[in-house]
């Protein structure tokens, strides 16, 4: 039941004129109001008010769903009104349900959107002006409602050089900072830098040695050939970024697909492609026009059966080529236009048509429309595929187009997720979604032409990151994870992260005792190793288990951007008292028991290889009190529990 | 032992939970926007699930909705055999079911049997995927990872008892044949692992999973634990500052120390229960099962699942014979559920605890798939049976299948649905589905039937597009 008119008008007035108030808009009350005229004024007003629609109504009334009967997506449907009549009236606000819905009281039961987000006050405001202004709805609008970011490259200037910066992200950070009103900071000191780089470079903790030749090695260049050196380690490199890669690839050495034979991994060749630092263009090239060991990317997974039209193989590529190499979203578009941009339909089955033996029939929200897909290239400034029957050439034509050196979005789209590994925040978030605003345009377009120029070379990039002062700014805490992502974000250095599930395991591995060993080792998937050397061997070479899982390692079924950095009672039971961790700390245990230490010797040497450092006195005190003279097997065991979980050991500060 | 939780309580744990699940969320991935909609009044008829999973495919016609016996004579036609057993009449009017069962016959007027279930058309079958379908509520493969309903009950209700896992897995391995299928669904999926399954594969050893490592006392728990926390608070990372991982890391760090340390934890060890009670479970690790699941449910479990497990070519996946292995297979399941209701009844659990049993799909002597749409055949079965082992329900059949209720709100003593009494034993009345299933699921624990979550900007609804209707005969 609606509310009477009359309080629900009053309640309606006073929530407006708070509005205003707030907003510091003035008012125009009725009497007095001057209509807006001006037909630019007035189209502006049709360009904002559908976009409200679009981003928030569309989703239960739009092409796709009509609740209560309501559309919004056409003209005619939105002023014809929902089951209960129209819902627009032009020019009267008071006569319009539309209005009376979105300024009711958020907790109101026919408060609009009923899902989502909840309309801004500005929004209010927006549609209230528009429905006043006659509700214009012009269809010559070509203006699009939604954000499209540019697909060229662009070469900003790098500003010059000053306070003693000279990497050009530093330079655009400081301009970025003064605008920001954010101080730089003095960079970390060598300890943390060296651990984060290892983890970041390598995914492994620097050895006590290392950081303290590290420490005191007094050249000052010594942190640029630190990452130098790190960076030319190419096998533990790619045992590292294996993870990265797999996750993004929806690689892995076991999950679904495999047993029906309808799936194909990729393993060998992406170590080699990684040991090796392939160019980024060559690995999309192989990616997707690919000879056998590269080709399970485009092959997707298929269990047994028939599957969902949305789901056909042909449109998994279509869909996770767009997303992992373009950031774009097609996967709304695959069953009806879409709602969250303006990719329709025939755009997302002329993509998936590329990589189809023969021509495909669309199908709408599965069923079958009977007309035939033709090859799209999604965005026309990519050019023009040549006709032909033959698939592997045609993906051969798809793949050159798509790594051509003006496709600035594939090389922004890599660079985000590049910054975003190390900074834990890419400039645009979600890293899948590159038509959102990064949060400094410059210093994106600036570092995606550069990877263009320098032959798409993913460790140069890296190295260009990791000898910034930006990159050796403190760690930056956030006590809500909303805050990361919200529009506000403002840069301030890295973001604080969590060690991956493989970075927790190998830290372990490296520290104590092999959580995973040669037993564990996929062999078959890397062939072209062919003994471990490493006393243990990588987490991210081995199958995904349920210590992985807990961690929050992803069953590799869709395309992965990033992890839940988030600890959970699940996770915490299993490092608790699952097994796996259990039986190794206790194996470890007993090994270290041989080495016979005093109570000393073992806190020092268990603190300097989990935490870089040897205990103050408070962490000395807590360890005497469970440690005897003569550690026994338990008290090691427990001592080394309590340090895996130490924030400090889990964190990259 | 404080197991008298109350609902208020209860529900200032649960929204901190969530509140905390969301702080602790990712950066990205799991900041998930829903329809924050304001409560509706509670409708909820029950706070607790229980799931027995008949995992393989559990012939109707020689379980809940038997029909005319033709027993074995060598040389005899398959397509003259509907049903390989007797009927037993249950305590229902006119309500029988395959012998073997007459336990649950008994119990019947605490509850309904469906007849009437449709299992999706996924085309040549493959177990894990029908599975997937039933426990999900979608097709797969999906572009986005599904979670188990078992996950959606979690993540909307959070935990009923705080030191209770929300979503408890019983009884079900992943070193089986289709192990990667099965772990497909077996999880919260895009909701965070927050509120996937708690896993108790073998539920005698479920006490494992609470209690301090083997080989550790409580004492030495004790005081590790506090070497853990006298560390933390020490540690000079302090200075740092705090932040959503640490917060997060050690709140779960808190909460499973608690678990570990509650006196509820004591539900999980069945040698605390008397003999005789154990033993009128105890037919097999299915049996056991169940008996954890009614000590957990008293302790305030939320979601639990108990299967009589899958692998393929065992338990209700019978591709020969299929006669003798069901009355193995309703030895297994007979009692135990039965003494499940009761024990639930007695104790006045069952009020307010759903309690659902249903398997992927039936099974048929001569279609596979469902007789408009058949589908590749894979099981070998003569037209003449010459041998006993070809005796038995053996193709996968997916239009008609069957499914008990008790308890949480579900009418007593009352049958839904009906399916032909000649082959093919298809569904004639009521045909029900997944969707219809799940929201049934969902309006007798007070979920929205929309409930869904923006993923990739893009709404996932529990039930697809959010069209799955509550079946409302079903309530009392």
């Amino acid at each position: 039941m609606a509310l009477p008119t009359l309080s629900s008008n009053l309640l309606r007035y006073s929530l407006i004129t708070g509005i205003l108030l707030l907003s510091g808009y003035f008012y125009i009350n009725k009497e007095e109001k001057a209509p807006i005229s001006d037909p630019n004024d007035l189209n502006q007003l049709n360009i904002e008010a559908r976009t409200i629609f679009a981003h928030h109504c569309y989703s239960c009334h739009g092409e796709v769903k009509s609740k209560g009967g309501l559309q919004l997506h056409t003209k005619a449907a939105a002023f014809a009104g929902g089951d209960d009549g129209p819902v627009i009236i032009a020019g009267d606000i008071d006569k319009s349900e539309l209005i009376r819905r979105i300024t009711l009281p958020h907790s109101h039961k026919e408060y609009m959107p009923s899902k989502g987000e909840k309309l801004t006050k500005d929004q209010v405001q927006t549609l209230i002006k528009w429905v006043e202004a006659g509700a214009p709805w012009s269809d010559s609008m070509t203006t699009s409602v939604y954000r499209l970011a540019p697909f060229e490259h662009r070469l900003p200037k790098v500003p010059t050089p000053k306070k003693g910066l000279t990497n050009p992200i530093d330079l655009f950070v400081d301009v970025y900072f003064e605008k920001n009103k954010v101080q730089w900071k003095d960079p970390v000191a060598d300890p943390l830098f060296i651990r984060r780089v290892y983890l970041d470079v390598l995914g492994l903790l620097p050895t006590p040695n290392e950081i303290k030749a590290f420490n005191e090695d007094k050249n000052p260049k010594k942190r640029d050939r630190l990452v130098k050196t790190l960076l030319s380690k190419d096998t533990v490199y790619a045992q590292h970024w294996l993870t990265f890669w797999n996750d993004l690839l929806r690689n892995d050495y076991s999950g679904t697909g495999y047993i029906t034979g309808g799936r194909s991994a990729i393993t060998p060749w992406l170590y080699e492609s990684l040991t090796k630092n392939k160019s980024y263009d060559s690995i999309v090239h192989q990616l997707i026009s690919p000879s056998e060991p590269s080709a399970g990317f485009i092959k997707g997974i298929q269990w047994r059966g028939t599957i969902n039209a949305s789901q056909r193989v042909e449109m998994q590529a279509a869909q996770n080529v767009a997303q992992v190499f373009l950031g774009l979203n097609l996967k709304c578009a695959s069953c009806h236009n879409s709602f969250i941009s303006d990719w329709k339909l025939e755009d997302a089955y002329g993509f998936a048509n590329i990589f189809a033996e023969e021509p495909l029939e669309i199908y709408r929200c599965d069923q079958p429309t009977g007309k035939i897909a033709s090859n799209n290239l999604l965005f026309p400034s990519l050019g023009k595929l040549k006709e032909t029957n033959d698939r592997m050439e045609r993906l051969k034509d798809l793949a050159g187009l798509l790594v051509q050196e003006k496709n600035g979005r594939l090389s922004r789209t890599f660079v985000n997720r590049i910054w975003a590994q190390f900074m834990g925040r890419g400039f645009i978030e979600p890293l899948d979604f590159m038509d959102n605003l990064p949060w400094d345009q410059d210093l994106l377009d600036w570092m995606a032409f550069d990877f263009v120029r320098n032959d798409y070379d993913i460790k140069k990039v890296m190295y260009q990151i990791l000898t910034s002062k930006t990159y050796q700014q403190p760690s930056v805490a956030f006590e809500e994870p909303e805050k990361l992502i919200s529009k506000d974000y403002v840069f301030q250095g890295m973001v604080r992260r969590r060690l991956s599930a493989e970075q927790f395991a190998d830290a372990i591995s490296k520290a104590f005792y092999p959580v995973y060993t040669d037993s564990n080792f996929v062999k078959k998937h890397f062939p072209q190793m062919n003994d471990i050397k490493s006393p243990f061997v990588r987490a991210s070479m081995v199958k995904n288990d349920i210590f992985m899982t807990a961690l929050g390692r992803p069953n590799r079924e869709n395309v992965g951007a990033s992890r839940n950095s988030q600890s959970n009672l699940i996770q915490a039971l299993e490092v608790t008292n699952g097994q796996i961790l259990n039986t190794r700390l206790q194996l470890g245990s007993e090994k270290w028991l041989l080495s016979n230490l005093s109570k000393d010797q073992l806190t020092d040497s268990l603190f300097l290889n989990f935490l870089g450092r040897t205990p103050t006195i408070r962490e000395r005190r807590a360890t005497n009190a469970l440690l005897s003279e003569k550690p026994n097997g338990s008290e090691i065991q427990d001592l080394v529990w309590a340090l895996t979980l130490l924030p400090e050991f889990q964190l990259i500060y | 032992m404080k197991n008298a939780w109350n609902r208020r309580e209860f529900l200032k744990t649960a929204s901190q939970a969530t509140l905390a699940a969301l702080a602790a969320g990712a950066p990205m991935s799991s900041l998930l926007t829903s329809c924050a909609r304001s409560k509706p009044i509670d409708t909820s008829t029950a706070d607790t699930v229980i799931l027995l999973w008949m995992a393989g495919g559990m012939a109707h016609t020689e379980t809940f909705d038997p029909k005319k016996y033709t027993p074995f004579e060598k040389g005899m036609e398959g397509n003259r055999v509907l049903s390989t057993f007797p009927s037993v009449p249950t305590v229902l009017d006119g309500i029988s079911f395959s012998e073997g069962l007459q336990e649950i016959g008994k119990v019947m007027d605490k509850g309904t049997v469906i007849r009437s279930y449709v299992a999706a058309d996924l085309g040549h079958i493959l177990h894990s995927r029908h599975q997937f379908n039933w426990h999900t509520c979608y097709e797969p493969p999906q572009t986005v990872a599904a979670p188990h309903i078992g996950a959606w009950i979690a993540k909307e209700l959070g935990p009923k008892n705080p030191v209770i896992p929300a979503f408890i897995d019983i009884g079900q391995r992943f070193t089986v044949g289709e192990a990667e299928e099965l772990k497909a669904f077996h999880t919260a999926g895009f909701l965070g692992n927050e509120y996937g399954p708690f896993f108790i594969p073998d539920p005698s050893q479920g006490l494992d999973s609470v209690r301090p490592p083997i080989g550790m006392n409580l004492k030495r728990f004790e005081a590790r634990n506090k070497l853990y926390k006298e560390l933390t608070s020490t540690s000079p990372i302090g200075e740092y500052g705090s932040d959503y991982q640490k917060e997060s890391l050690q709140r779960s760090m808190e909460q499973a120390y608690s678990l570990l340390h509650s006196p509820e934890s004591a539900a999980f060890n069945l040698l605390d229960e008397p003999k005789e009670s154990y033993d009128a479970y105890n037919t097999g690790r299915f049996g056991l099962g169940c008996l954890l699941a009614k000590r957990l449910t008293k302790q305030g479990a939320r979601f639990i699942s108990v299967t009589t497990e899958y692998e393929p070519f065992f338990g209700w996946d019978t591709h020969d014979n299929g006669h003798t292995r069901l009355a193995a297979m309703k030895k297994q399941i007979d009692r135990p559920i039965a003494q499940l209701i009761r024990d639930l009844d007695e104790s006045g659990h069952l009020d307010r605890t759903l309690i659902i049993l249903a398997s992927e799909f039936s099974r048929d002597m001569m279609v596979e798939g469902r007789p408009e749409l058949k589908v590749k055949e894979q099981v070998n079965q003569p037209d003449i049976l010459h041998e006993l082992k070809y005796y038995g329900m053996h193709r996968h059949f997916t239009d008609g299948c069957s499914v008990l209720m008790f308890g949480g709100g579900i009418k007593k003593g009352f049958a839904y649905g009906k399916t032909a009494d000649e082959r093919p034993c298809k569904t004639i009345e009521n045909p029900i589905k997944i969707d219809g299933l799940h929201q049934t699921i969902y309006h007798a624990l007070g979920i929205s039937p929309d409930t869904n979550y923006d993923v990739e900007k893009r709404p996932f609804y529990t039930t697809p597009d959010g069209k799955g209707k509550a079946v409302m005969d079903l309530f009392a």
